[in-house]
């Protein structure tokens, strides 16, 4: 449900791959089932998801302080998970030729690097480069009788998910999110969409 | 373990079940019911918008698998309406002991699919290479039950549940009988969908933990896949030798869902106008991640036969 780049799809993973090595240690509670071995995993996931979340943070460092504009991308894709609707692409390449994917057609327009520079600023701002890069799976924490808290996993399946990618000559990073979305990339998305309707309408 | 509605993986682009009426579901699931007191239970909670008709359609897709499945397992889950997608849920995934719930998987094994499946996945050590969590596998709390664990936390079914799911009632037509708008998606159809992977047909790639049917992904005979969302990936029980149906890898949908090759249920992508009941390969990949296919008793069958019996002689003597 995601159309990440090469270069996030490798950066992605091997953070990914970095923080469950070093996370994750075995609950082997020797094995005969029950609450023991599963309190045991419990732990290691949630230790597991906090460096996770550490790890996707380090990698803000990755981007490029310094690089020409026609090297900064961005391309904002709106898709359900079932072919309810097609989905709609706001694609804004460094070349500043824009285009809107929507309902089968492709209508361009021009967005200029001062815009695109505007739209990283606004980025930095909501933190996008902090953000984890997916959010189909989420923690939860549930209170037990006995006072105790379990933490564990919710998952969701064909949700809708949208993808907001900003691409900085060789590096790319993707946030991709659904129902559960994080807001202010989300009203920033809308925005932009709106933008571009209008932008690519006007012509 | 016997398949209850066909004899092979059913890949046919013609539905395997050709619009079972409600009525006929009814049946099966009172059929199954009798087949087994341990009959998978469903208790399924409506929210505001789903209507009256939804809701028996729901019931009887839900009545559907305690008829299909034979374990001791009571799933909960919250029906709800939706403003945009199509089908969507939301579910627990429990990290449990690899080589614990291996065990017990294989222990759990009685169908001719699962021990084609447990013999083309190693004893011991986790046979995805790339699982970068080899120690651990994600389970739902429906699958870790079917094969022997306790011990999980169990939502109250009142104010939490194992899963919600979700339509867009907006787009769906809730009910095959009558008037059946072409350009909307069948209730039946979405719901089987999300109730698989509700009750453990979701994959988890890409991802660091594997679930169990991340075992039975192969991108070529004897090499399997948890890779990114382009890897042309298909799920196979006999070690990647038969494919049974291609995953999605267009870009866009969920990867752990089928590619559109075939209308299928558990297809990312629905396909409006279409009654589609083909739950074969589905009811393979449930069988094999620790589900166990109901089998019918010898009453059962005597009762069926009974039946038939009586159908045959009322449809003679209406021809006579």
């Amino acid at each position: 449900m995601r159309v990440p780049g090469a270069a996030e799809r490798n950066t992605d993973a091997a953070s990914r791959a970095d923080a469950d090595r070093r996370a994750v240690r075995p609950g082997r509670a020797a094995g005969r089932l029950a609450s023991h071995a599963v309190l045991v995993a419990f732990s290691s996931w949630c230790l597991a998801a906090g460096d996770a979340a550490q790890q996707d943070q380090a990698m803000t460092a990755a981007a490029p302080s310094r690089f020409r504009a026609d090297e900064l991308g961005l391309r904002l894709s709106r898709q359900n998970g079932n072919a309810a609707y097609a989905p709609r692409v706001v694609s804004l390449p460094g070349t500043g030729d824009a285009t809107l994917e929507a309902d089968g057609r492709k209508l361009p327009f021009r967005f200029e690097s001062r815009d695109r520079v505007a739209l990283l600023n606004e980025l930095y701002r909501i933190r996008f480069f902090d953000l984890p890069t997916q959010y189909s799976t989420r923690p939860s924490a549930r209170l037990s009788d006995d006072g105790s808290v379990d933490t564990i996993r919710r998952q969701l399946s064909d949700a809708n998910v949208n993808s907001v990618c900003v691409s900085i000559a060789a590096f790319e990073r993707c946030v991709h999110y659904g129902s559960e979305a994080p807001l202010e990339l989300d009203r920033l998305a809308q925005r932009v969409f709106a933008q571009a309707e209008v932008l690519a309408g006007g012509r | 373990m016997q398949r209850l509605t066909d004899s092979s993986p059913c890949d046919c682009a013609t539905p395997c079940w050709r619009k079972p009426l409600p009525a006929l579901v009814t049946a099966a699931a009172a059929l199954g019911a009798s087949f087994s007191a341990n009959a998978l239970t469903i208790v399924p909670t409506f929210g505001a918008g789903v209507g009256a008709t939804a809701q028996a359609t729901i019931n009887d897709v839900v009545a559907g698998y305690s008829a299909l499945f034979d374990d001791p397992v009571t799933v909960t889950i919250k029906f709800e309406n939706m403003t945009g997608g199509l089908g969507q849920s939301s579910t627990y995934f429990y990290p449990i002991d690899y080589a614990d719930f291996m065990a017990r998987l294989r222990a759990d094994a009685t169908s001719a699919a699962d021990s084609t499946a447990m013999s083309s996945v190693p004893t011991g050590t986790n046979p995805v290479a790339s699982a970068t969590d080899p120690t651990h596998i994600d389970v739902t709390r429906a699958q870790a039950v079917a094969v022997g664990l306790g011990g999980l936390f169990t939502p109250d079914g009142v104010t939490d549940w194992d899963s919600v799911i979700s339509f867009n009632f907006g787009i769906i037509n809730p009910t095959r009988t009558g008037t059946v708008d072409p350009a909307k998606y069948d209730l039946q159809s979405i719901a089987q969908h999300e109730i698989n992977e509700v009750l453990g047909t979701v994959s988890n790639v890409p991802g660091s933990t594997i679930r169990p049917i991340d075992l039975f992904r192969y991108s070529a005979p004897g090499v399997r896949s948890f890779a990114a969302a382009t890897d042309a990936a298909y799920l196979s029980i006999d070690g990647g030798v038969t494919n049974l149906a291609g995953y999605n890898h267009s870009g866009s949908g969920d990867t752990g869902d089928f590619d559109s090759a075939l209308v299928r249920v558990q297809n990312a992508f629905g396909t409006p106008g279409a009654s589609t009941v083909q739950l074969g390969v589905e009811i393979t990949a449930l069988d094999v991640v620790g589900f166990t296919q109901a089998v019918p008793e010898p009453g059962a069958y005597l009762l069926m036969l009974a039946g038939l019996g009586v159908v045959g002689g009322l449809a003679r003597r209406r021809s006579a």
